[in-house]
């Protein structure tokens, strides 16, 4: 008798103990939410103000003439030393896109002459393909459902 | 008296020791964490690309059943971020899931934009690369008929492509978290305001918007999101699922792509300055994006929290659409959470799959 008292008092320490420290820390992460909100809230007050849109603006241009500067700062060198710069290359990338995309023109002419020719679809899948008559797991049941209390299938049934 | 406090010894040690294990954890996962190792490797259910151009790439993901249903789901991601959010990891992937339920799941990656990629606008995206992709869907499963999945921005170019092409097979549109109305978009408006931002100077002088840039317009809307996630980081080190979940989530937030310049332009201009997919104005090659007669099936999908696209800026989409079929859900979450994670296992993919299952026969 003594020692089941004893245990439940050792079980009760126990929770005690572990629901105190969890309790602080519990309490430590609503109050972390609780001031991320706070903190956001306020900050947004502060970035939706007309003054800071203003200098985000401001930032962004001095941003974009400070690239501009570096840019041509830049391209005036790599030219200084026979360099082809990130224009050049670009301008590269572009001309290959496009004879890419005329590739991709010619080849979709091909398949298409090809098909005509065939009657099958060039580069169809050489996959099984699944057939596509699954139904809802509702419709299927009350289908099941119908079958079961007539005896026909419900679409037998609609065309009787 | 001397029971309790040995019980007090007892329990003291019992913490001291969970503590010290604890530690010893947080010491592993913190090293992982730091020196990127043992990085989650995401984006895996097993994907055939069936067409490319330029960037894009049309995925078709293998099915996994024998029997599918008769429309086939078309995934349209967003320009600005990478489309593995919805193919995370095994568990907790989207695509995964749908091809389970018994959908053949394509989608739409527009890949990282590169420098000679600048000159790309919604034209582009809307009016050539999607309908080719369209195309492909429809020669391959050869069906007519197809559904749009459209998250964030992906879910416009839906509504763009649907607007302007109403017969072209579209069957069903999910738009998860899309903005419409950009009078509702909050902090990105204002900041955008034509009296001080000079959109044509910045997009002339840098091409393509830097992913950086992206990333740190997406942060100043919540400025203590990143500190406040590697405080709950340190919080929880200890364990190592969320440890786990943290990494992959952060990994996909982190991974921002560039803007395409011009594409860029126009959306500040057009869309967040003069709201023309609300005004009904929005035209795209001389075409206006006529929503009032599209007949597909439509679901808006919005999160109540979400930061990003408010749920102000999303909500209208159902009353902009002609179609009789319409349905609006908002979901507990924010942005991110609505798509991936535990929050939208149990809600978004359930309530999409009901959704779309009926209409998919």
């Amino acid at each position: 008798m003594a020692e089941q008292s004893n245990d439940q008092a050792n079980e009760q320490t126990n929770d005690q103990a572990n629901g105190q420290a969890q309790d602080v820390v519990q309490l430590w992460r609503e109050w972390l939410t609780l001031s991320e909100r706070q903190f956001n809230s306020f900050f947004n007050e502060v970035m939706g103000s007309d003054q800071f849109a203003r200098s985000a603006a401001g930032y962004m241009e001095t941003f974009a003439a400070s690239q501009r500067l570096m840019a041509q700062g830049m391209e005036r060198y790599l030219s200084f030393v026979n360099m082809p710069s990130r224009n050049d290359i670009a301008s590269l990338a572009e001309t290959l896109q496009s004879i890419e995309t005329r590739l991709a023109q010619i080849e979709e002419t091909l398949q298409l002459a090809a098909e005509a020719v065939d009657g099958s679809p060039v580069g169809a899948p050489s996959r099984e393909e699944p057939k596509r008559t699954r139904q809802p797991a509702g419709a299927q049941a009350a289908e099941e459902s119908d079958t079961e209390q007539s005896g026909i299938p419900a679409n037998l049934r609609r065309q009787a | 008296m001397v029971t309790q406090s040995t019980d007090t010894r007892f329990v003291v040690a019992e913490q001291l020791r969970r503590e010290v294990d604890r530690t010893l954890e947080r010491s592993l996962h913190s090293l992982d964490v730091l020196l990127g190792r043992r990085e989650p490797a995401v984006g895996l259910t097993p994907k055939d690309t069936i067409y490319s151009r330029g960037t894009m790439r049309l995925y078709r993901y293998r099915p996994v059943v024998d029997e599918v249903y008769r429309v086939p789901v078309v995934f349209v991601m967003s320009l600005i971020s990478k489309p593995y959010i919805l193919d995370l990891v095994p568990g907790q992937s989207f695509v995964e899931y749908l091809l389970n339920q018994g959908y053949d799941v394509f989608m739409v990656d527009w890949g990282v934009p590169r420098p000679e990629d600048h000159k790309l606008r919604m034209e582009d995206y809307v009016l050539d690369l999607l309908p080719r992709c369209v195309e492909q869907v429809q020669k391959l499963t050869k069906e007519e008929e197809f559904s749009f999945l459209g998250y964030c921005m992906g879910g416009m170019f839906g509504l763009m492509y649907g607007g302007i092409f109403p017969e072209a097979g579209l069957k069903n549109l999910a738009c998860i978290a899309t903005p419409v109305d950009f009078s509702g978009m909050g902090l990105f408006r204002r900041w955008a305001d034509p009296r001080w931002f000079n959109v044509d100077r910045i997009v002339d002088t840098l091409g393509n918007i830097p992913a950086e840039a992206i990333l740190a317009s997406i942060e100043m809307l919540r400025p203590l999101d990143r500190l406040m996630g590697y405080i709950r980081l340190w919080d929880n080190l200890w364990d190592e699922t969320y440890v786990y979940n943290w990494r992959v989530r952060n990994k996909w937030v982190q991974d921002q792509i560039p803007f395409p310049g011009e594409c860029y332009r126009q959306m500040i201009k057009e869309l967040v300055q003069g709201n023309k997919l609300m005004s009904r104005e929005f035209t795209l090659g001389a075409r206006r994006v006529e929503l009032e007669r599209v007949p597909w099936s439509v679901l808006n999908v919005m999160a109540e929290h979400d930061h990003i696209t408010p749920y102000d800026a999303a909500r209208p989409l159902t009353s902009l659409v002609g179609s009789a079929d319409t349905q609006e859900l908002a979901l507990k979450g924010g942005h991110v959470s609505l798509i991936s994670g535990k929050n939208a296992i149990l809600r978004l993919w359930p309530t999409v799959n009901e959704w779309l299952a009926p209409r998919s026969v």
